[in-house]
């Protein structure tokens, strides 16, 4: 994703930005709950882009709204209020027709390799069912480009009429993901696609996508709890918290720099694999977890657990202020320095 | 303390017996906290059940020896073995909803394993439960004491899961992914919950986990499996630093964290040979990018200076680089 960043550096170095291939403004999910008495806001208003050739990463724990959020990216849930804009296009003006057609260009990947294929049909059949579906190709051009697809994603041939229980986490992956490429699409959500993949393989398919966006121009929304995982991979990272957006930055900034105390915590949370004498002493341990979306928090949402949180916090949702270029935070007390609370230099 | 030697497990597959595990050995003394890493299908979790007699009898076959202060528990009749653990050996496993029973509250069933180790003091279990659950850090235990498991968070529930270990005071307490399925700044929580308790009631603990950076903040030395053995097993800070086992290097090298940020990530090419069909030398023979034609003799666990041990016979020559570059 190297190629993607760099291209990026140069186009702001330039002052010419990458074209926006995403643009959500304001965006609303709601699910009633069980018995239909209360609703409960998984996304609650947020708002950001995603530029062509850019790889976006959305970190959240669970709970925070981030798969609804991917689910709503490529139509699997309409949005309750807000609008989705793909390509320039607002997809609330599209018939259902359409939609069906001009969805095509954004694809998905889920989590787990193995349910997202059907264990009663070859590779190949898996592979060719987009492009059946979709309608348009003879059926030798389909067989061609599954395997094709199958092919550049490392599969060999002679496994393409294999069964899906006949193959490991990794190969079942490479599957799901030459299944979304046979579309030749324009974006893929990837929710946490690696998380059910072994450490020594992880790396081996998070390189795929790499090679993948350099080769096709792909833009990746990549949702993750998985901090090493998406501060690896994304260029810029939103990070998420019971249906908003806490901050959104530059991933380098995100992770060594953040403004927004939840982030802050977050990245000390992660367990380092380091001997202790190289390790950061200062872990911020959180009290409590993430408090349920049907009853949020007033004002901040994070304040319940914000070590930081002071009267105001309680009464004003905080505003989604820009403290440094292309840096984005809500957070009362953040200034462009950092987080509130945080030592100065040298104490 | 607790002495592993020589343990295969086997599983019966059709009629053949086929072992999962190959000769697993280690020790773990007082109070010592042992991580035991490896990718799925190595065995450690096997390892783990199979210390708790906890493997299915009719399917399953345990050999070689658990000497548990003293004791072997592979030979142990069932009823001993019950008397033990629960009692003097703890457990707690990945998935907290699925290991409470949710028609019961957490009272009592911390107070259940209590009174089943305990029968002649009965009357003391319902204070034992609040106890237990004020020392996870339950807030309002004697509240929260006759809640049930579906009134609480994933995090709360793995507490109740340790209070429930740790009621009778075990001298070992058993963790096979304890944190897997919690969010991060939770797994924080009780990372630090775990090793307090162990550092401050001496408790021995063996964790079982593939995440190496929680091994890292918790454990005192570190065993890592590959295919049913153990390849290597020194101090977590040395094995971090410099591990002398070519899979341990390469599962190092494959942390995201680790690697230049948006460069390429290092993996370990090809696949984890399949039980049935292990080879007789090196296991890792296949994956390892320092694999000779020696290699294909079998491999034994060598103890190549004070506390490291290891399952490679170039172990010394070669220079393998660890989770600091």
């Amino acid at each position: 994703m190297s190629i993607s960043g760099q291209a990026h550096a140069a186009a702001e170095r330039s002052g010419v930005a990458e074209p926006v291939l995403v643009r959500v403004r304001d965006l609303c999910i709601e699910f009633p709950t069980g018995n239909g008495s209360e609703t409960l806001k998984a996304v609650d208003g947020v708002s950001f882009d995603v530029r062509a050739g850019e790889t976006f990463g959305i970190i959240g724990e669970s709970g925070s709204g981030k798969t609804t959020l991917g689910r709503a990216l490529v139509s699997l849930l309409a949005p309750c209020s807000g609008s989705i804009e793909l390509g320039g296009v607002d997809l609330r003006t599209l018939s259902s027709r359409r939609l069906r057609e001009y969805r095509r260009q954004f694809q998905i990947i889920f989590q787990d390799p193995h349910a997202a294929l059907n264990p009663r049909q070859t590779i190949l059949a898996s592979v060719r069912e987009p492009l059946e579906i979709a309608g348009g190709h003879s059926d030798a051009e389909i067989e061609r480009i599954a395997l094709d697809a199958l092919a550049r994603v490392g599969i060999a041939p002679e496994l393409a009429r294999r069964y899906p229980h006949m193959l490991s986490g990794g190969q079942k992956q490479r599957i799901n993901i030459a299944r979304a490429l046979t579309l030749r699409p324009k974006l893929i959500v990837c929710d946490e696609v690696v998380a059910a993949l072994d450490v020594s393989i992880r790396g081996d398919v998070l390189n795929l996508f790499a090679d993948l966006q350099r080769d096709f121009g792909l833009t990746y929304v990549f949702i993750t709890h998985d901090l090493s995982v998406v501060s690896h991979i994304s260029d810029r990272i939103a990070v998420t918290y019971l249906g908003r957006f806490m901050e959104l930055g530059p991933a380098e900034d995100i992770a060594d720099n953040p403004l927004h105390p939840y982030t802050e915590a977050l990245m000390s949370a992660e367990p380092v694999p380091l001997p202790s004498n190289m390790r950061d002493s200062r872990r911020i341990v959180l009290e409590g977890e993430i408090p349920s979306p049907i009853d949020p928090p007033s004002g901040c949402r994070f304040r319940t657990r914000c070590p930081h949180a002071r009267a105001r916090c309680a009464e004003a949702v905080p505003d989604w202020r820009e403290l440094r270029p292309g840096h984005w935070v809500a957070c009362h007390f953040a200034d462009p320095d950092g987080p509130p609370g945080r030592q100065a230099p040298g104490q | 303390m607790l002495e592993v030697r020589d343990l295969t497990v086997s599983f019966r597959s059709g009629n053949d017996l086929v072992p999962v595990t190959r000769d697993v050995g280690f020790r773990i003394g007082p109070g010592e906290r042992l991580g035991v890493v490896g990718e799925s299908g190595c065995g450690k979790t096997v390892t783990g059940l199979s210390i708790l007699g906890l493997l299915p009898r009719h399917t399953s076959r345990v050999s070689g020896r658990i000497l548990f202060e003293g004791e072997d528990l592979v030979s142990m009749p069932a009823a001993k073995l019950r008397r033990i653990r629960g009692r003097r050996i703890g457990m707690i496993f990945q998935e907290p909803m699925t290991a409470l029973d949710p028609v019961f509250t957490v009272g009592e069933q911390i107070a259940e394993t209590w009174r089943t180790h305990f029968p002649d003091r009965r009357e003391e279990a319902r204070e034992r439960a609040i106890e237990g659950l004020a020392k996870v850090g339950i807030p309002l235990p004697d509240r929260r004491v006759d809640e049930y498991p579906h009134q609480l968070s994933g995090g709360m529930r793995q507490r109740v899961m340790i209070a429930m270990a740790l009621v009778c005071q075990p001298s070992l307490l058993i963790a096979d992914e304890p944190t897997t399925a919690l969010d991060v700044t939770v797994q924080a929580q009780i990372i630090d919950l775990l090793r307090e308790l162990s550092e401050s009631a001496g408790t021995a603990l063996m964790f079982i986990t593939h995440d190496l950076g929680v091994v890292a903040e918790t454990c005192t030395r570190m065993l890592t499996m590959y295919a049913g053995e153990v390849v290597e097993d020194a101090p977590v800070d040395a094995a971090l630093v410099r591990p002398r086992h070519p899979y341990t290097s390469g599962l190092l090298r494959s942390l995201p964290r680790l690697a230049p940020r948006q460069g390429a990530l290092p993996s370990i090419p090809g696949r984890v040979p399949v039980p049935a069909n292990m080879p007789r030398g090196c296991r890792f023979k296949e994956r390892c990018p320092h694999a000779v034609d020696a290699c294909a003799e079998p491999q034994a666990l060598r103890e190549i200076e004070q506390g490291r041990l290891v399952r490679c016979w170039r172990a010394e020559e070669l220079e393998l680089p660890g989770a600091v570059a």
